[in-house]
């Protein structure tokens, strides 16, 4: 079988070259591996961020109260709390 | 409020984004205290496209106020003493700590998932207070 | 066009194209890239659920419940292409999945900007970011997904894990 020139292996283009490049098993499955495990930990850490929001949210919730005008009855089943802008 | 009565209880929290609005926050405090806070109110949503834009709104709001028969003169140095200045900020700052970004944000019965964030129909929110009510009959409240 | 604008316009590409497709160029855009799809999936993450639906709703074009579908996917789909991409870990097919994003931002933002609704925010990057103007997101997706050609036409020879992961050619000199 001929084999390909130096010269004639310069002047392919670079999508050409890597194509030309056959993938070894064992590192596309590290490839997987690795590349797996860098995406579970950013969905991992984007996860943690969102449960850490929600739980600090509900105490802060039940906090404050008082000397705000209130519309209804006190004590009613359903309160509502409106953050409102007046423009 | 008239469908439920007894039923429902809404607390205000005004939240100021501007330097307009923190005005009109503190003139309706004002208000509160000659014992017309809920009539400044509603005439500020009222009137609103009059003084919005303003950069200094007290002037146009003393004299809406006049309507309303409240002491301008009273009102306006209530508001240029800053005295409801610690509340506005108190307000602001607990709605901070909540993640308040847009208004109007409501939370019912201090459950964070139940936020409702934007303006909604008046068919929505009597749909989720109806929601909120079976709830908590349900959990024999 | 007359025959020596075309010819000009022409020059521009390729000198764009070979400045694009420099090695550490790609490696510079995919990153850049990813780190901008990243950041926006996380700044939608740190929002409450209530406020990033908000955010959508503004533009009235979805149904509201898939209002509420997209606002819960869309930021880990978000995280995950932009990390896929900035690694450079199935480099294609986190390219294309950006390409679908950017292409339906583009398409939103146009509609938005024909029927005049008016929006002072996008909403793209939550309270992270700067607010932006619908014509000011479309510019910037419309470079973006120029910016992706490039990466998907180097993904083998930059630095990432899709070119670490291809073995060396075997010829003989």
């Amino acid at each position: 079988m001929p084999k390909k020139s130096k010269a004639r292996m310069q002047t392919l283009s670079p999508r050409q070259q890597s194509s030309q490049k056959p993938l070894t098993p064992r590192r596309w499955r590290l490839k997987l591996v690795i590349g797996g495990a860098v995406l579970a930990v950013a969905l991992g850490v984007g996860g943690l961020v969102r449960f850490l929001q929600q739980r600090d949210l509900t105490p802060r919730l039940q906090g404050t109260g008082d000397k705000h005008y209130t519309l209804g009855t006190a004590g009613a089943a359903v309160v509502i709390k409106e953050f409102s802008d007046y423009t | 409020m008239q469908r439920f009565e007894g039923q429902v209880q809404v607390v205000l929290y005004p939240f100021a984004l501007n330097p307009t609005s923190e005005v009109a926050t503190q003139a309706a405090w004002c208000a509160g205290e000659q014992g017309k806070f809920w009539e400044f109110h509603h005439m500020l949503y009222r009137r609103q496209e009059l003084w919005n834009r303003l950069a200094a709104p007290l002037e146009r709001l003393g004299e809406f106020a006049k309507d309303l028969n409240l002491d301008t003169a009273a009102l306006k140095s209530c508001v240029e003493s800053g005295r409801m200045q610690g509340r506005m900020q108190a307000d602001k700052a607990y709605g901070q700590q909540l993640q308040v970004n847009s208004t109007p944000t409501m939370f019912i019965n201090d459950n964070s998932d139940n936020r409702i964030v934007g303006t909604r129909s008046e068919g929505e929110l009597v749909r989720l207070i109806r929601q909120e009510l079976d709830r908590v009959q349900r959990s024999g409240q | 066009m007359s025959s020596v604008q075309a010819s000009s316009v022409r020059r521009y590409l390729r000198r764009w194209w070979y400045w694009c497709t420099l090695p550490w160029v790609a490696v510079l855009l995919r990153v850049l890239l990813g780190g901008v799809f990243v950041f926006a999936g996380f700044s939608k993450l740190l929002l409450p659920h209530a406020e990033v639906v908000h955010h959508m709703q503004q533009y009235q074009m979805l149904p509201g419940w898939l209002v509420s579908i997209t606002a819960t996917f869309l930021p880990w789909i978000e995280v995950g292409s932009g990390t896929a991409l900035l690694v450079g870990f199935c480099t294609t097919p986190a390219a294309l999945l950006i390409a679908v994003q950017l292409l339906s931002f583009s398409a939103l933002m146009g509609i938005v900007l024909a029927a005049d609704i008016p929006i002072e925010d996008c909403g793209c990057f939550g309270n992270l970011g700067l607010p932006e103007t619908p014509l000011q997101v479309l510019m910037r997706d419309l470079l973006m997904l120029a910016l992706l050609l490039p990466i998907v036409y180097r993904q083998r020879d930059a630095l990432g894990l899709d070119a670490w992961s291809s073995a060396p050619a075997s010829y003989e000199a």
